[in-house]
């Protein structure tokens, strides 16, 4: 069976007893069991909590209890987040001999509270240091619509589960672009919210000061949805915001008036693909762009982004490094190592360069309330290629996917990526972004150009 | 592109002994086979990291990792 469009329809099926929960999760069950084979986007599934708790759903629908805004939907997770009584793998191979989890990631309860149902735990880069899901202990997660190119990554399975409708539904994390960079390249929605506005207790952190976690899924409804379900204060979180939740679906059909818009210029015009170009281009023409903006020294800030990220990563995995480096794959391997010995003044200036870098855009977000910038600089990459032509010079794949993703989460905005509606082409996103804490205004936005189908999900033919 | 940059030649001979001497110190044992790849990645790291260091800030700014008591 194929699943309806988006989460909020299953649920809705589930409200009014066309389909019942249990239903809906076998049939996910069973969807996942044969075409995961060749999609590789799982890493394991939890078949008899996910039915317990979809029984538990419809037995209340039959006593007549109220159910949440996503009773019965299938959703799964990146395998860094907890599950409770699992180990967390964080796309490892040495996290195998770790404990299994005590209880589930907040994240996880927050949707679950809501109803939704946890299916199950998906393919990542190592320890989350890469956009490209390629891992050498789990295999590479195709990209759903050309399997012979990346899905990105590092939440390269939480994008492709949801490209593939494995699930409509998924959680993944972003520190650099992780979740933006494959939702771009799988042609779904995928949000990076404001630093600290979710949770990310009960998952494993890779760099603390820039991580983030953020859902992934097929409608803009289905993100807010999400989103709204998952905020809130936790002790179990330092850096979780204190601040009260700010619910998002009832505002979702504001549109446009009201917000001023601009177009990221200068860096975030360099290199870019003719794909990604044209994807841009429909949502510049769609949209009222005020003025073009120009952000000082992104480029110095996205390389400041980079020797954070090292830093903390490095040290993070030190003790694992010193005992057990032969087991790291051997694509973080060496970045890992090579991160731990970056000097501590390098970091500090990183560091202070992102408190500067966070005053001056700040300073724009006077001027607008909205910026529109590309997501990646190209369409899917094959999963062998290494090097990328950019404006006549080689240059290393893998990194430069990040290119115009990096500079955003180094403060820590509040960034959508949208899928662009082309044909002809292979997805590639559109970022959103927002001055902190509004991700209500980046949700309008996007709900607009959904209404005008500038963006949905990329058809997936499989 | 910052990774079709080099760093002076004097100062990329340098970082095969920084790179042995620090990864001591942080007690990570090196192989062979590793080595070199660990050379190249902190190239890369050094190159990227010198922008970063050229940019002058005022002492005012502080560094932005967050911590509440």
């Amino acid at each position: 069976m194929s699943l309806p469009a988006d989460a909020s329809a299953i649920a809705a099926a589930v409200h009014q007893g066309k389909t019942t929960a249990t239903a809906v999760i076998q049939d996910a069950l069973q969807d996942i069991a044969q075409r995961d084979r060749s999609l590789n986007c799982f890493t394991s599934t939890v078949a008899e909590r996910a039915l317990k708790r979809a029984q538990q759903i419809d037995q209340a629908r039959q006593a007549g209890q109220p159910l949440g805004p996503l009773a019965g939907v299938p959703f799964a997770v990146k395998n860094l987040f907890d599950i409770a009584g699992e180990v967390t793998l964080a796309g490892s191979k040495i996290n195998r001999d770790g404990p299994s989890a005590p209880q589930d990631a907040t994240a996880i309860v927050r949707l679950e509270q809501v109803g939704a149902i946890l299916v199950g735990a998906l393919n990542m880069d190592e320890y989350a240091y890469g956009f490209v899901t390629v891992n050498h202990h789990y295999g590479a997660t195709p990209n759903p619509h050309a399997p012979a190119r990346i899905a990105g990554g590092s939440s390269g399975g939480s994008a492709a589960a949801v490209a593939a409708n494995l699930v409509p539904l998924t959680l993944g994390s972003d520190t650099n672009g992780s979740i933006r960079v494959p939702a771009g390249l799988c042609g779904i929605y995928g949000l990076k919210p404001t630093y600290g506005r979710l949770s990310r207790a009960g998952v494993a952190l890779f760099s603390a000061s820039l991580d983030h976690v953020g859902p992934l899924a097929r409608s803009v409804r289905d993100i807010a949805v999400s989103f709204d379900a998952m905020q809130g204060a936790d002790t179990r979180d330092p850096v979780c915001t204190q601040r009260p939740p700010a619910a998002t679906l009832s505002s979702l059909e504001g549109g446009l008036d009201g917000l001023r818009i601009g177009l990221l210029a200068d860096y975030f015009e360099q290199g870019l693909q003719p794909e990604a170009a044209s994807a841009l281009d429909q949502i510049t023409t769609a949209l009222p762009i005020s003025q073009k903006v120009t952000l000082p020294e992104t480029s110095r800030a996205r390389a400041a982004a980079y020797l954070i990220t090292a830093s903390e990563g490095s040290q993070l995995h030190l003790r694992r490094l010193q005992t057990r480096l032969m087991e790291f794959d051997p694509a973080t391997r060496d970045r890992f190592v090579a991160g731990a010995l970056i000097p501590q003044s390098w970091y500090l200036q990183a560091q202070r360069l992102r408190r500067w870098f966070q005053a001056q855009v700040k300073a724009v977000f006077e001027q607008v309330d909205i910026l529109i910038a590309p997501t990646t600089p190209c369409i899917a990459p094959f999963i062998d290629q290494e090097t990328m032509m950019i404006e006549g010079q080689s240059v290393l794949m893998r990194p430069h996917l990040g290119l115009y993703t990096q500079p955003l989460s180094f403060i820590g905005l509040p960034v959508l990526s949208v899928p662009v509606t082309q044909s002809d082409t292979l997805p590639v996103g559109v970022q959103i972004i927002a001055a902190p804490y509004q991700e209500v205004q980046i949700l309008r936005v996007a709900r607009w150009l959904e209404r005008q189908n500038i963006v949905a999900p990329h058809p997936y033919t499989p | 592109m910052s990774s079709s940059h080099s760093l002076p030649e004097p100062l990329a001979a340098d970082l095969q002994v920084y790179v042995k001497q620090s990864a001591a110190l942080l007690g990570l044992a090196l192989p062979d086979e590793v080595f070199p790849q660990v050379v190249e990645n902190f190239e890369r790291v050094a190159i990227m990291a010198q922008p970063v260091l050229d940019f002058e800030l005022p002492d005012t700014v502080e560094p932005a990792a967050i911590f509440e008591p």
